[in-house]
């Protein structure tokens, strides 16, 4: 799944441990977020748009659908 | 100084290294010696290497220590420390005592802040994020597999009669085979994911 965490992020000029901070998740997962090595929860990407007061399919791109 | 995420690598690194080489001489000195200071030490050693290693390990890996994980130490840290007391100076009794009950009491009680460790990392892992949750799963599934294979390799080789088990220095080996094996699982799953 593409998304445009990183993008967002550098937008509101947060490191990848502040943006987890205030996600109450490890920098990790915000790093393989990022780099789409793991799709967030729906709780979880809906947290990650609000942060960004943006809605969740403007963030997160499913891709092409079967 | 700052937060321990922020120093250079070298020094989070350099931390890390002290941590490990605090703790496994600490755990050296606990064994070479009967001395009761010296033991003593050796355990302070063993609780301040467990400290550095928890913060620097983390560090190394550029993430910061969470109230979790700060909760987790501040839990485990007695709970481990109690069982090397009792291994050392109240297990050993059992073989001198004579009354079975007692006797198995005081057998298993090194059992008992074990289950209290186990306890605890049940609710660290239920804490933790949802990707970290994933991680400690595929851990644990790895240090069951590679575990559960170990024990079946070295029945089948004893079977045959090819090497002699002591089957209670195998039954106590389980564990921390497990943690070990659990441990390095999850070191592994945290370092692919290290980058930024």
């Amino acid at each position: 799944m593409n998304n445009r965490v990183r993008e967002l992020r550098e937008k509101h000029g947060w490191s990848q441990g502040e943006l987890g901070e205030r996600l109450d998740v490890s920098r990790q997962t915000i790093n393989a977020i990022e780099t789409g090595k793991y799709d967030p929860s729906l709780p979880l990407a809906f947290k990650i748009a609000r942060l960004f007061g943006s809605r969740i399919e403007t963030i997160f791109d499913p891709g092409k659908q079967s | 100084m700052g937060r321990m995420e922020e120093w250079p690598a070298w020094q989070r690194w350099g931390t890390w290294l002290f941590g490990w080489v605090l703790y496994a001489g600490a755990f050296w000195m606990l064994f070479v010696t009967a001395n009761v200071a010296v033991r003593i030490a050796a355990l302070a050693g063993i609780g301040a290497g467990l400290l550095v290693l928890t913060y620097s390990s983390r560090a190394v890996l550029n993430e910061r220590v969470r109230k979790i994980d700060r909760w987790q130490l501040h839990v485990t840290l007695p709970a481990f420390l109690a069982y090397m007391l009792l291994m050392l100076y109240v297990w050993p009794l059992a073989a001198h005592i004579a009354t079975p009950w007692l006797k198995a009491i005081v057998a298993i009680s090194p059992a008992l802040p074990l289950a209290f460790v186990a306890w605890a990392m049940i609710r660290y892992v239920n804490r933790c994020d949802e990707m970290e949750r994933r991680q400690h799963l595929e851990a644990a599934g790895i240090s069951v597999v590679v575990v559960s294979l170990g024990s079946m390799v070295l029945g089948f080789l004893a079977a045959v009669g090819l090497i002699r088990v002591n089957g209670a220095l195998v039954l106590l080996f389980i564990l921390p085979t497990l943690c070990v094996a659990y441990g390095l699982a999850c070191t592994w799953s945290k370092w692919r994911n290290r980058a930024r």
